[in-house]
This record gives C-alpha cells, structure tokens and sequence, in this order.
C-alpha cells in the first residue's frame, strides 16, 4: 500500500501497483523502498488525485505503453469508459492535465489532450475563440491576410 | 461556466493536443489568435512534429505517412498544394539520385501514388501554385489542361533521349560542337 497526500492534506491510500501507473510515483517508490511516509503531491488537490487515482485504478492491468511508442495513439479511439471519465467540466479536465502530466502518467495524458482536440475539431476560428475565451487579436489587416493564406484549405 | 484555458498550457501539452489534429483543424487554429500562429508557425522540431503526426492522421492515399519534414518548401505550402496541380507538374525522379539537386528538389505525394512520392523542382512547385491560385474556377480547368499536355510533352522528350543509344546521344552532341 501506498499513501498520498493532497495540497489540501487529505490522505489517499491505494495500492502500490496502482501508483505505479504513475512513472513519478513508480520512480520515487524503487529509490525509497518500502515506507509508511506519505508521498506530498502538493500540486494535485484532492478531487483530482481522486480522479486520477480511479483512472490508475481502472487501467491497472493495462501494458505499459512506451513512450517512443505512439504508432498506437493515432488509430485508437477512446474507449466508453475513458469517455464517460472525461465527462467533466472544462477546469477540471484542465487541472487533470496538468496532474497526467506532473505525475507523469501517459496513458492518461493522451485521453485527456485527445478531449480537448475533440473540442477543436471541426469548429470554426469564431467557435474555438467561444470555446476557450480567446481573444481575437489580429488586425482586421491581419485577419484579412490570415484568411487570405488560408483559403485554399477552407475550400475543401 | 469556466473556461479551459488552451493558452495557458505549456508548449508541450500544447503539443499534445495538436498531434491529434488533422491539418484542417490545425489550419483553423493559426487563425485564432497570435499565440496559435505563431506556435504553429514557428520552424521548430516541435512545431515540425505536429505537422507530421498531423498528416499521418489523412487517409493514406491522400499524403503518405512516410512523408519526411519539409526541405526547401515551407510546411504551410505543403499541405495546400492541390492534387490538380501535383497532377500537371513533371516529376523527376530520374535525377534524384544526385545529391548535386537535393536543395532544388521537393518529394511530394503524387496524385494516385502510395509509396513512392515523387520528386519536383522546388521553384515548380511554388510557381504553379502561384499561378493556380490566381485563377477562378473556370480558369483553373483551362490551366490544368494546357499544364498536362506540356508535362505529357517533357515526358515524351525524356524518353525519346533515354530510348536512343547514349553514344549515339553523345556522338550528336559532339558533332553539335565540331566546327
């Protein structure tokens, strides 16, 4: 068993084959051996390393996926499972990232940076803007030019 | 409701995110804001990764996986050049052994063609597409057709030389000089 510890605080016991879908858990667990100290993640608050606890959980038995080794990612789809994880607001989907990412998990990394390109995808320059409350800071001159370089391609 | 905010991201994650789009939607992107421009402009290895995982995300027949990062042409072109103007340039893909042309030439995918990508002369590419581009709908059929012909001409001419005897090609050339 391994214990985590929230930036709140709050403790997470879970088992250490679990953390070890973590590469920065894994790591730190093979350095210091077996411990009862609990491992401070103060960049992860408490209801995301749940999240992300239930993601190592349900992909436990998963092979460990190179990280060379992303043939894989481009043909796969996300499974319902993985889906109906990534139901989740915007803030929290962006703070699973950033965790995915510091925890270095990238399997999860993956699903969650797939999400937000599904977000993107097939919408249009004013629709991305909405979806991310982006500013559009181009010149109307600029515009005019970007729209210009880009019209071969909208064509299609 | 709160917002994802995209730019905030780390140009890593950024990446992430982007290889899981096809070229279309990265286009779409560079047209947002500065900061997706000029991320998805910039001539890095990153940025160059992104395209390419982009690109093998089209249907193969449209642009071959295997395609290398770009040389000598610039990755925006790349992805825009019209099959119909591919279709009307000559590919020379007999020189290409000599390393002497390598900065002259681009290998694009070919129209109808799946592993071998053919050669171009960069400065074709890029005039071709110029002069395409110009053109209305109406125009552009007129083009291709006139184009097609000239290429069907440079092809008959190369194999008109390659069927005769090279000493023979030689010996003509040679008499060309004599006084």
């Amino acid at each position: 068993k391994v214990k985590l510890t929230s930036s709140e605080g709050t403790e997470f016991i879970i088992d250490r084959k679990v953390a070890e879908k973590s590469v920065l858990l894994k790591n730190m667990l093979e350095d210091v051996g077996e411990s009862d100290m609990a491992i401070p993640l103060p960049n992860v608050t408490g209801p995301i390393l749940n999240k992300v606890i239930d993601y190592c959980t349900h992909h436990q038995d998963d092979p460990f996926v190179s990280q060379e080794d992303d043939s894989k990612k481009v043909s796969d789809d996300i499974d319902d499972w993985d889906a109906e994880f990534c139901k989740v607001d915007q803030g929290t989907l962006f703070e699973l990232i950033l965790s995915a990412n510091y925890l270095d998990i990238k399997p999860l990394l993956d699903l969650t940076c797939k999400t937000v390109a599904n977000m993107i995808k097939g919408k249009t320059p004013d629709e991305i803007r909405k979806t991310f409350n982006i500013i559009n800071d181009f010149t109307p001159e600029e515009e005019e030019h970007v729209r210009k370089e880009n019209e071969w391609c909208e064509e299609r | 409701m709160k917002h994802f905010p995209l730019l905030s991201l780390t140009p890593e994650i950024l990446a992430e995110i982007c290889e899981n789009l096809p070229p279309q939607d990265l286009y779409t992107l560079t047209t947002v804001c500065k900061k997706l421009r000029n991320f998805l402009w910039a001539t890095s290895g990153c940025t160059q990764q992104i395209w390419r995982k982009s690109r093998s995300l089209l249907p193969v027949s449209k642009f071959s996986c295997s395609l290398s990062p770009p040389k000598g042409i610039s990755e925006d072109l790349r992805n825009n050049i019209p099959e119909e103007v591919l279709s009307c340039l000559p590919n020379i893909n007999d020189i290409k052994p000599s390393n002497f042309f390598e900065n002259c030439l681009v290998t694009l995918p070919g129209p109808g063609i799946r592993d071998q990508n053919p050669y171009y002369w960069t400065t074709d590419v890029y005039k071709a597409c110029r002069e395409y581009n110009e053109l209305n709908a109406n125009e552009r059929k007129k083009w291709v057709e006139k184009r097609k012909a000239e290429v069907e001409e440079f092809n008959r001419s190369i194999e008109e030389i390659k069927s005769k005897d090279m000493t023979e090609v030689l010996r003509s050339l040679i008499e060309g000089f004599m006084p």
